[in-house]
């Protein structure tokens, strides 16, 4: 079947079949920051968002994103705005990996694209469908909270 | 993973979608958000049926009710102001609860939550005091009361088109007390509303969930409550009765016992918010 949609604001068509997941339609078209993860919709390493919304990629068709605009990490991962955010990120989970990091700035991207100024329960609402393979817990989100302020313009 | 699915329709009214599903029964099925369809292994299923074209997607208020849209995402009930106001906005947390992700909820849809619906489930719990009613399309369009569609019989191979939310009669509040496992899943809850009249009781609503298949309503706690005091009197009562009147199931969250122990303290809980809210709206008499 053929679908069109637009990713990080480019608009393609493509012929997949019916049980092609978005992940698999986006990992196969080169966003690689769209990780495997669970593939259960359980850890977040496979979010983009549709539409607005962090959506996880693992437990969509590419057939349910038709008309639809998708935005991968890919899409703003050269914008220096939010070097700081990732930054903050990084040294939340405080290891080197670094597996988990997109699918968290996807959504917290999806959250600041629908609120500027959101309060840390939201940040940590955002961020509670995401996890970190390496067991790092994200309770201190002192520093992804100046990181967003920053990206605000006030510091 | 639906590794045998071979098509995949998006009708754009509830007529055609019937008729597709109606054609092709046995290997079709209905696609609301996919966070429970997609990710199970299905080898059966060779078509699917979007229903996210058919205009379900909606939140509105009534004088006397709320409409909520089989395919409005979980999300925008935790989000959308009306439902936060309405019934002590138990309706929004037991959406915010149905799943710890926002990327869950953001995809999974209030009719799929409700087919769905196990013997966890807060959300049909909560539509079980708040007497929702489901409008099922099939065939003829017709209307199920929650603790009917309870036993699964209604669906048939219908559409689950809208939930009907009554709004509650003046002077009656609502609760919900959950006990959440470590990853924010409600392993046992329980909801309540009670209509005060002249500083009694005159109608409670209470259920429960850990119940074998779905959610229960507690009949006899209700029946007793009707027409007394709310006061700590009758709440340990109440909480006698809980311990009596509630079968729970044990499974991979909690144990019968477990849950047979804290089910009182929860109907404490629900009966105590809903007595507080009334207190603070000085509502306990009329
Ligand atoms: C990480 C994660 C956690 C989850 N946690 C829970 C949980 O705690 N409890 C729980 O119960 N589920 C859970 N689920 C499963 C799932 O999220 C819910 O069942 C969800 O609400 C289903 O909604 P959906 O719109 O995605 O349904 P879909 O997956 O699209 O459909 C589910 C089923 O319902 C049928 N259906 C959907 N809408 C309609 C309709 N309007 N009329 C008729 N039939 C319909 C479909 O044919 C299908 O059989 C979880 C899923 C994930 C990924």
């Amino acid at each position: 079947m053929k679908v069109s949609l637009s990713i990080n604001q480019q608009d393609v068509q493509v012929e997949v079949p019916a049980y092609r997941t978005l992940i698999d339609l986006l990992r196969a078209k080169g966003f690689w920051s769209v990780k495997h993860g669970c593939e259960d919709g359980q850890c977040g390493s496979c979010s983009v968002i549709v539409d607005g919304r962090a959506v996880h990629s693992c437990s969509r068709l590419a057939a349910q994103v038709e008309g639809k605009s998708v935005t991968t990490y890919e899409g703003f991962r050269s914008d220096s705005r939010y070097t700081s955010l990732k930054e903050a990120l990084m040294n939340l989970v405080d290891l080197d990996c670094g597996y988990c990091i997109p699918g968290m700035m996807v959504s917290i991207m999806a959250l600041l694209e629908a609120n500027p100024e959101p309060p840390e329960e939201d940040v940590k609402d955002a961020l509670r469908g995401s996890r970190c393979f390496c067991k790092a817990t994200l309770n201190d989100l002192s520093n992804v909270m100046e990181a967003i302020d920053k990206i605000r313009g006030k510091w | 993973m639906l590794s045998n699915l071979k098509g995949y329709y998006r009708p754009q009214s509830i007529p055609s979608a019937l008729a597709l599903l109606e054609k092709n029964s046995g290997s079709i099925l209905v696609l609301a958000g996919g966070t429970k369809l997609i990710l199970n292994e299905n080898n059966i299923v060779k078509e699917l049926v979007d229903i996210t074209s058919l205009g379900l997607d909606y939140i509105k208020e009534g004088s006397g009710e709320i409409r909520i849209g089989a395919t409005t995402p979980i999300q925008q009930i935790v989000e959308n102001r009306i439902l936060g106001n309405a019934a002590g906005g138990i309706i929004s947390r037991a959406a915010h609860l149905t799943s710890h992700s926002i990327m869950v909820r953001n995809t999974s849809t209030v009719g799929g939550e409700l087919v769905t619906s196990g013997p966890l489930s807060l959300f049909y719990c909560t539509m079980l005091v708040l007497q929702a009613q489901v409008r099922i399309a099939g065939g003829e369009e017709f209307a199920l009361a929650m603790n009917v569609f309870l036993d699964k019989k209604g669906l048939g191979g219908g559409l689950l088109i809208e939930v009907v939310i009554p709004k509650l009669p003046a002077h009656s509040y609502a609760a919900v007390a959950p006990i959440l496992s470590d990853m924010d899943r409600p392993i046992i809850c329980a909801a309540g509303r009670v209509t005060f009249k002249k500083g009694l009781c005159q109608k409670a609503k209470l259920a429960i969930t850990g119940t074998p298949r779905v959610p229960q309503r507690l009949h006899r706690i209700e029946e007793f409550l009707e027409g007394k005091p709310l006061d700590g009197s009758s709440i340990a009562d109440a909480m006698e009765m809980a311990e009596a009147v509630y079968e729970p199931i044990s499974d991979s969250f909690a144990s019968e016992e477990y849950r047979k122990a804290v089910a009182p303290s929860l109907i404490k809980r629900v009966l105590y918010d809903c007595l507080e809210q009334a207190q603070d709206m000085s509502g306990t008499s009329e």
